[in-house]
């Protein structure tokens, strides 16, 4: 999937359609720089609109703007190579999705953004041929040189013993030095009937479902909230600070405050609610405060995440929109959120990828003395326990390494299945 | 046979090689301890004397941590070995956490050993990985300065029942002796000092008796299952006898017996009868173990590391002690005798002068620094336990019929993990009830049988 970049066309305070055409003002040897021709439609917002700038950013642009994207104004990068542009001055805007131009009267009005469909890919920078071969061959020299090692690294690092993983699950094995035997799909069907298998695979479909509703509402509440909120720099470090802490420390820690005389019972009965009082960490509560503590542990950071991106959004527009009398609510839903959707599909993959693997919170709950109860497990724990960890018993590698490839296999279903969820035009500002 | 040490070049390590060679294989003395003739050659004091002072060292892989107890008088036995005999030894500590990935690296030759630490515990998972080497020719080895005493003979046919495999051969050599009890502070409870109860029904009347004073009876870190089941596992011991844990894992007809069935009564009665802390399933350790040695509950079933894991929490006047779990009607009366100790890899370079420095570990000066510095039982019956411990040291030289930790349960870790824990934190967090725990765990066992 390609990579959306952006164009960049400073000054020029036409009207019109959005276009897209690319030129390329640079020299040969540089990157091609592309301006859009798109022009703002509806009415200025800005406290002056006598120069107004242009932005507009398509999908499927050329390598080399890609690889140097091009900044203008106060345009912020994406991670996922997208760039989210700011104006470089206040002034006439328009807000586009692909060829389609929405404006900032219709935000006013609140109407969503519409969209046409993917921008057209513009023609290519024209260059004498010879010299365009030599700067392949070379760029080509330069790729390998620099890319070998990584996929060296890669392949040893990585892919070699993820497959040795794979070719593992087939057998019965306990590690180096013992007998193995081929066993074919047996692993596999045994993870089938296995109930603590089962059990912990539940807990952890549990935790990335109502564990990820927890955490998107409280990353778009901040996403609504701290965007504009007097002291959010301090707000936002403030709640990415659990996601720097060990997630063993941190469990550690507040497993101790959830014992029977832990501190949040003694706090409930210094605020006169013992009734209030629990066991928290016994079978029948511990998985839900592994629940609450990986939301609080892990919201930090999709919130940072999330607040990125809503950075990169013109402020004028939300000038435009409370001028129009929208509500906080309304701007979140009109302009923060569309704006904002590449970064939370980008945050659902991560979230769904990394709570699969919860694991180090319920060691830390639970502690290493003894193994967690069934009630607590995930499947990476179960996954830690049957490969011979936190027990004595000869391990059993083969069937962890089925254990893992069905997660791997797993991850990567709900991943496309995010993403494919997540997936649409992007909505873009011109 | 005299061979020069690696420090000159290849032509010694060619012959060095090939004296291996010749010994392995042409000679047929394997130098893994399984052989006969290997274990004859080292059972004669002068004849393993020569072929120790001939492999020139040992090296010994220890996952004691730098700084403790055993650490140190480790390596000062290994120097004055070293000094009596020029045989060097190479320490390499590395520290407790490797004690778990120790038996990987030498499965997989990442770590060559002469001697590792291990362990009771260790015993099945070392197997599996066919890491360790026999040590049965070892017991014959006489200990230097011992009359002739082997180390068969100073070291009790108990403890080192601990440290054999399911076929009887020795796979370690013992230096400490792990049990468990029933434990409480003299000095908190001078009653329970001055008559501890023999009986269940000795027991439950002392619980009952606590219970009535406004006291808790017993202190339980319910978030550590494998303390949880000590109580499950102990009333199989007594009614069930030793075997009979280990049975509910292979067998589900196991769980027929009516020993089963009146070992999670006795659990139920526990759970039912309120004795423990409260929200006791929730306790994370180390908090009721610390609270017990506070004095804030009268017993705690715990190893017998518990004195000295305690000891920075207990008032200075604490007089740990204990009493063994309470025998029942008709049943049996066993002792836990687990056991820590120095195992030889089968693929051992130097396993002649590694059997050597044994002999020299096992003196008695060496073992009865495990009573006096590291604090613990001693695996020979001649060197004292600390105060605290003399109870169960006594048990332990005085049983006479033992079990090993747990039962050797463990030994079948997914089953353990999988089925009995849950079932027992279950039965003793008073979820369900006795006989849906033996319902359960038969079907479960089956289930796990055939799935395996």
């Amino acid at each position: 999937m390609p990579s959306p970049t952006a164009e960049v066309a400073p000054g020029d305070g036409g009207g019109g359609g959005g276009g897209g055409e690319r030129v390329s003002p640079g020299t040969a040897t540089e990157p091609p720089v592309r301006a859009g021709r798109s022009s703002a439609g509806g009415n200025s917002a800005g406290p002056d609109d006598s120069r107004p700038t242009r932005v507009s950013a398509e999908r499927g642009e050329s390598v080399a703007a890609a690889e140097q994207p091009v900044r203008a104004g106060h345009g912020t990068a994406a991670p996922d190579g997208s760039r989210s542009e700011q104006f470089g001055q206040p002034g006439r805007v328009s807000v586009e999705r692909g060829e389609s131009v929405a404006s900032a009267d219709s935000v006013a009005r609140g109407k969503r953004f519409r969209t046409a469909g993917k921008a057209k890919p513009g023609r290519q920078p024209q260059q004498p041929t010879g010299l365009r071969s030599a700067r392949v061959i070379g760029a080509d020299r330069v790729f390998r040189s620099f890319s070998t090692p990584a996929i060296l690294v890669y392949t040893l690092g990585f892919l070699a013993p993820s497959v040795y993983g794979v070719v593992i699950s087939f057998s019965k094995w306990s590690g180096p030095g013992s007998d193995r035997s081929w066993v074919g799909l047996r692993n596999y069907t045994r993870i089938f009937q296995d109930d603590a298998v089962r059990q912990s695979f539940i807990n952890t479909l549990l935790i990335v479902a109502i564990g990820g509703v927890l955490v998107f509402a409280l990353a778009f509440c901040a996403m609504a909230v701290l965007r504009d909120m007097r002291g959010r720099a301090f707000v936002r470090a403030a709640v990415y600070l659990p996601a720097i802490i060990s997630m063993i420390a941190i469990g550690t820690s507040i497993g101790f405050m959830l014992n029977p005389d832990g501190l949040v019972n003694r706090l409930l009965r210094a605020f006169g609610l013992s009734s209030l009082q629990q066991p928290w960490l016994d079978p029948d509560h511990i998985f839900k405060c592994v629940l609450v503590g990986v939301v609080w542990m892990t919201s930090g950071f999709y919130i940072v995440l999330l607040m990125s991106a809503v950075d990169g959004i013109p402020k004028h527009l939300y000038e435009e929109a409370q001028l129009a009398g929208l509500t906080r609510m309304q701007q979140f839903r009109h302009i923060t959120l569309p704006l904002s959707r590449d970064m939370v599909a980008i945050a659902a993959v991560m979230w769904t990828a990394n709570s699969l693997r919860t694991f180090d919170i319920v060691i830390g709950f639970v502690g290493s003395a003894g193994t967690p109860p069934q009630q607590a497990r995930t499947y990476a724990v179960e996954q830690w326990l049957s490969t011979g960890n936190g027990t004595t018993g000869a391990p059993q590698l083969g069937y962890g390494s089925a254990m893992a490839t069905l997660l791997t296999l797993l991850t990567i279903v709900l991943v496309v299945l995010v993403r494919r969820l997540g997936r649409g035009d992007r909505v873009e500002v011109s | 046979m005299k061979v020069r040490t690696a420090r000159t070049p290849a032509r010694a390590g060619l012959a060095v090689a090939v004296a291996a060679v010749l010994l392995t294989s042409a000679c047929g003395n394997k130098l893994d301890g399984k052989s006969k003739p290997a274990a004859d050659a080292a059972a004669g004091g002068e004849s393993l004397l020569a072929a120790a002072k001939a492999e020139g060292e040992v090296d010994y892989y220890e996952t004691w941590g730098e700084g403790e107890p055993q650490n140190k008088i480790f390596a000062a036995e290994a120097k004055d070995f070293t000094a009596k005999t020029g045989i060097k030894v190479n320490i390499k500590v590395l520290g407790r956490a490797a004690a778990k990935t120790l038996d990987t690296d030498i499965a997989s030759g990442a770590a060559t050993p002469d001697l590792m630490d291990s362990g009771t515990d260790h015993i099945a998972a070392d197997e599996a990985l066919k890491v360790p080497g026999y040590l049965d020719d070892v017991t014959k080895i006489p200990v230097p300065g011992e009359d002739g005493k082997t180390i068969g003979d100073v070291i009790p046919a108990n403890v080192l029942k601990s440290a054999t495999d399911k076929d009887g051969h020795l796979i370690f050599v013992p230096h400490t002796v792990i049990s468990t009890a029933i434990w409480y502070d003299a000095a908190r409870f001078p009653d329970v000092a001055a008559d501890p109860p023999k009986t269940w029904s000795d027991f439950t009347a002392l619980l009952d008796k606590e219970k009535a004073a406004g006291k808790t009876p017993i202190a339980q870190d319910g978030l550590v299952n494998f303390y949880n089941v000590y109580w499950f596992y102990w009333l199989m011991m007594r009614f069930g006898g030793p075997g009979s844990l280990e049975a509910l894992a292979t067998d589900p007809a196991a769980w027929d017996k009516p020993a089963t069935l009146q070992a999670a009564q006795a659990v139920a009665q526990l759970a039912k009868g309120g004795y423990f802390e409260n929200g006791y399933m929730g306790t994370k350790y180390p908090a009721a173990q610390n609270d017990w040695a506070q004095g804030k509950e009268a017993l705690n079933i715990n190893g017998t590391w518990l004195p000295s894991e305690t000891h920075p929490q207990a008032p200075a006047d604490a007089k740990p002690g204990s009493f063994q779990f309470p025998t029942v009607p008709g049943g049996h009366d066993s002792v836990e005798v687990g056991s820590l100790g120095w195992g030889l890899p089968a693929k051992a370079k130097h396993p002649n002068a590694a059997k050597l420095f044994l002999s020299y570990l096992v003196q008695k000066s060496v073992i009865a620094q495990i009573g006096t510095a590291a604090l613990n039982i001693p695996s020979r019956p001649d060197c004292p336990a600390p105060p605290e411990l003399l109870q169960a040291q006594q048990a332990v030289v005085n049983a006479t019929e033992t079990n090993a930790t747990y039962d050797g349960a463990t030994a079948n870790s997914k089953w353990w993990n999988d089925v009995l824990l849950p079932l027992d934190d279950g039965l003793l967090g008073g979820k369900i009830t006795p006989q849906d725990f033996v319902a359960q765990g038969k079907k479960k066992t089956q289930d796990a049988l055939a799935d395996s």
